[in-house]
């Protein structure tokens, strides 16, 4: 019981490394390992086909350029910024989405 | 029989599509600011020119053609015709900020052969946030008209009325660009276009191309009804078997060149990176992990506050009409069974529940200013993680809190949850929150056996805490059975979460007031049919069948009072006969004889016959048991001059058990509430849970389950209160 509590924190949100942008630009990361502030150009969409197609058809094609804006609270789901718009999804679709190029915004505020 | 030409609007959810729509026809249709509010397929007929009648419809609200839920599916098999008429045309709204999302859609629909107008809606919101789009240069890439339009402002409906009379006139199809495909996928929208030919006979190449890859996209192997053709599908099960062993992303290759096109048409300018936007500052806030909740919270207390505070005033009004009402018409129509029928059956019935309009009202209106100014998606997004928990999609949080207003239209809005297990939790579930017709029963109770005034820790009064009290009980009952139903009955993978979140806007009085009007004239319309019905109903089972001998035992006793006493004495004794009469009359009565019968069940939870009789007639609707208990008491205590004033409160207080003890205690009364949070109390909700789910089943389970939870629950909380001593007085 103790043991997979522990597993669950480790696998939180909160005691994950987060990738700082700055450090790693042409690098590639998960969307849900950036911070907010955090964005890059998506590389690849993975995951379920009927999730992935409503993504890609929600403009997270290849080659978009998206901004991860903020997480709510527990850390999921996720707010992205693409294409004019703010989009959600949880955690655990965008750890299906590959991000290059990587770059640090001013964070909102 | 119309035989008007028939004109789509179509557009992504929040485009404003609702906006040109009531522009246009002038009708006022819901507008709301949550992705896939517009859920049923609404038309109006709308003269473009003198004696030139078009039938507009608007669709729901779609990302593409590829449906995700019932409602995308409305939308597109709309567009798509395969079956009955194809439309005359249609115009596709595009919010201009996020034009290539709504392109993308343009797109897809350019390539069905049927005439087209785009309307490019909020081009001033775009200017704003320095994106410029031209277009006549896209008007022409995509051979149709562009009308740059504010809907809001009605900015550009005259020139979207002469596109659409052209658009009639001509009949001119858009010519998109070519999509950039590869050599590869373009082939194989060949071969199944080729396939495709012979069964659609009328279909030009980009159309059957059209089809083609929208067929690769969605055809489901198991399910023939999307293609009925059998060689079709067996060429597109095994053109994506191949390109799923060579490694292909199908759904990438297409959807990638429909972006590609759109960014080939460089039509879209945009500035340097555009300033915050105060959205974006409000967002900063208000999804804040700690500020949004607190935030959050606030504007739920706010809402229960107002719904127990701000109708008072309202309410004191209608009250007295109903009062001065059933005065005059006393002095009209001479004392007896009519005067019994119009006065304690029609009138008072249905006074009981006008008096409850105003809350209702308020509810409404804040639900929908919620809605309208987009702050609920933001409470999906806030709450998914939570909802989770329980196995619901945060989406499912919009019919959960319609569920306050009403089960009927909250089960109706779970259709914008794609999957079918989804909706069928929520629905199951939905019909625990505390809806508007249970509000004037907790009313009635709160204000009968609680000083509801008085204050609680200093902020909030005895009343709203009671009130909240039973909210927060339906909340936590509608997520503990939303939790068991999806671990057992409907077991099931969990779904996915996307979910747009539309810019704040100013919520318009325009939309606000007709929409809450609509909503309060369903209520009053209920009264006026099912609820005066049954008052009716129970008036007359309340009245007969009367017993003669006790009639003449009474007769006798009045003979002998008269004989007996004189002045104030007399009449003292006569009124208190009159109502002893009248209570042994309803207990010979049809009704009080089913309500006898069941007390014993109904004993151990606190609740009399009179309160049973109330339960019974409940099942029908709720806000019936108000009624219901005005009827009841209403007779018992008509005869008494003084009592004829009484309010209905006045009357349970004074009711008693006949060992003396008070029946309406506190805890009988918390007893009775939590009853009526948990029960399933309305034939609506079941027949619309029966015609969303296509079956008998899932309502007999909701009835069921319900019902069983309501009385061991009341049970549960009589009992402990019996045991500890609570609230017996």
């Amino acid at each position: 019981m103790w043991v997979r509590l522990l597993a669950d924190v480790n696998e939180s949100h909160y005691l994950k490394p987060m990738i700082d942008a700055h450090h790693i630009k042409g690098s590639s990361a998960n969307l849900d390992e950036l911070k907010p502030g955090s964005g890059g150009v998506v590389q690849q969409v993975g995951g379920l086909s009927k999730v992935s197609r409503r993504l890609m058809e929600m403009g997270l094609v290849p080659g978009t350029h998206v901004t991860v804006t903020r997480f709510a609270a527990l850390g999921d789901p996720v707010e992205l910024r693409l294409r004019g718009y703010a989009l959600c999804i949880r955690r655990s679709e965008a750890s299906q989405i590959t991000i290059t190029d990587l770059c640090h915004h001013e964070p909102v505020l | 029989m119309s035989v008007a030409p028939t004109i789509l609007l179509a557009g992504n959810p929040n485009a404003g599509k609702t906006t040109v729509f009531n522009k246009l026809t002038g009708a006022r249709a819901r507008v709301g600011n949550y992705p896939g509010i517009t859920v049923e397929r609404r038309s109006a007929s709308l003269e473009l020119s003198p004696g030139c009648f078009i039938e507009l419809v608007d669709l729901p609200g779609t990302y593409s053609l590829c449906a995700r839920s019932p409602e995308e599916e409305v939308a597109a098999q709309s567009l798509w015709a395969f079956q009955g008429e194809r439309a005359h045309g249609v115009i596709v709204v595009v919010d201009a900020t996020s034009f290539e999302r709504g392109m993308y859609l343009v797109s897809q629909i350019s390539e069905l052969g049927l005439p087209m107008l785009i309307a490019l809606n909020m081009v001033d919101e775009a200017i704003a946030r320095g994106v410029s789009v031209d277009s006549s240069a896209l008007s022409e890439r995509f051979g149709v008209p562009v009308v740059p339009m504010v809907a809001t402002k009605g900015e550009g409906i005259d020139e979207l009325r002469a596109g659409m009379g052209s658009m009639l006139r001509t009949r001119k199809v858009p010519e998109p660009p070519a999509l950039p495909l590869a050599s590869e996928i373009r082939h194989e929208l060949e071969t199944i276009a080729a396939h495709l030919a012979p069964h659609r006979p009328h279909s030009n190449a980009t159309s059957r191309r059209a089809e083609a890859a929208w067929l690769l996209q969605t055809l489901d192997a198991q399910e023939p009804s999307n293609c009925p053709f059998e060689d079709v599908r067996a060429e597109v099960l095994r053109i994506r078997d191949r390109a799923k062993s060579a490694g292909r992303n199908i759904d990438e290759e297409l959807i990638t060149a429909r972006y590609a096109q759109i960014e080939g048409l460089g039509v879209r300018q945009a500035a340097a990176l555009p300033s915050v936007r105060w959205t974006d500052r409000i967002d900063s806030v208000l999804t804040h992990p700690l500020f949004g909740s607190i935030f959050f919270a606030l504007v739920m207390l706010i809402v229960f506050e107002s719904i127990y505070t701000w109708s008072i005033p309202f309410m004191d009004v209608i009250d007295a009409a109903i009062a001065g009402l059933q005065l005059r018409l006393s002095h009209l129509i001479p004392e007896g069974l009519l005067q019994g029928l119009i006065l304690d059956g029609v009138i008072q019935g249905v006074g009981n529940v006008l008096i409850f309009v105003p809350q209702i009202a308020i509810l409404f209106a804040l639900i929908r200013l919620l809605e309208d100014s987009g702050y609920l998606a933001r409470v999906a997004f806030l709450i998914d993680r939570i909802m989770r928990t329980v196995g619901l999609h945060g989406l499912a949080f919009v019919p959960l809190l319609s569920g306050f207003a009403c089960a009927v239209p909250a089960v109706m809005a779970t259709r914008t949850l794609e999957r079918e297990r989804d909706r069928l939790l929520v629905m199951l579930a939905l019909p625990l929150m505390s809806c508007s017709a249970r509000l004037p029963v907790y009313l009635l109770v709160i204000g009968t056996v609680f000083d509801a005034d008085a204050p609680v820790f200093g902020v909030i009064t005895q009343g709203a805490l009671a009130l909240f009290s039973m909210y927060a009980l339906s909340v936590l009952a509608t997520l503990t059975a939303a939790a068991v139903l999806g671990r057992t009955v409907l077991k099931g993978e969990q779904g996915t979460f996307v979910l747009e979140l539309p810019p704040y806007r100013m919520p318009r009085l325009q939309s606000l007031i007709p929409a809450v009007y609509s909503r309060v004239r369903v209520f009053v319309m209920d009264a006026g049919t099912i609820i005066l019905a049954l008052s009716i109903l129970m008036w007359g089972l309340l009245s007969f069948p009367r017993d003669s001998e006790v009639s003449a035992r009474f007769e006798d006793a009045r003979e002998e009072a008269s004989r007996a006493l004189q002045g104030t004495e007399l009449t003292h004794r006569l009124s208190s006969l009159d109502s002893e009469e009248r209570r042994i009359q309803t207990q010979h009565s049809a009704a009080g004889r089913i309500g006898k019968a069941i007390e014993p069940a109904l004993l151990p939870l606190g609740f009399d016959w009179r309160i049973g009789i109330g339960i019974l007639s409940a099942f029908a609707a709720r806000e019936v048991f108000v009624s219901t208990l005005g009827v009841v008491y209403g007779i018992e205590g008509a005869g008494n001059d003084d009592a004829a004033h009484r309010t209905l409160r006045q009357r349970l207080l004074d009711s008693r058990h006949p060992n003396g003890t008070r029946v309406f205690t506190p805890l009988a009364g918390i007893a009775l509430m939590v009853f009526f949070v948990l029960a399933c109390q309305c034939m609506s909700t079941i027949a619309v849970v029966r015609r969303e789910t296509g079956t008998w089943k899932w309502p007999a389970l909701m009835f069921s389950y319900m019902t069983v939870l309501a009385y061991l629950s009341a049970l549960l909380v009589y009992q402990i209160g019996l045991a500890i001593g609570w609230g017996l007085d």
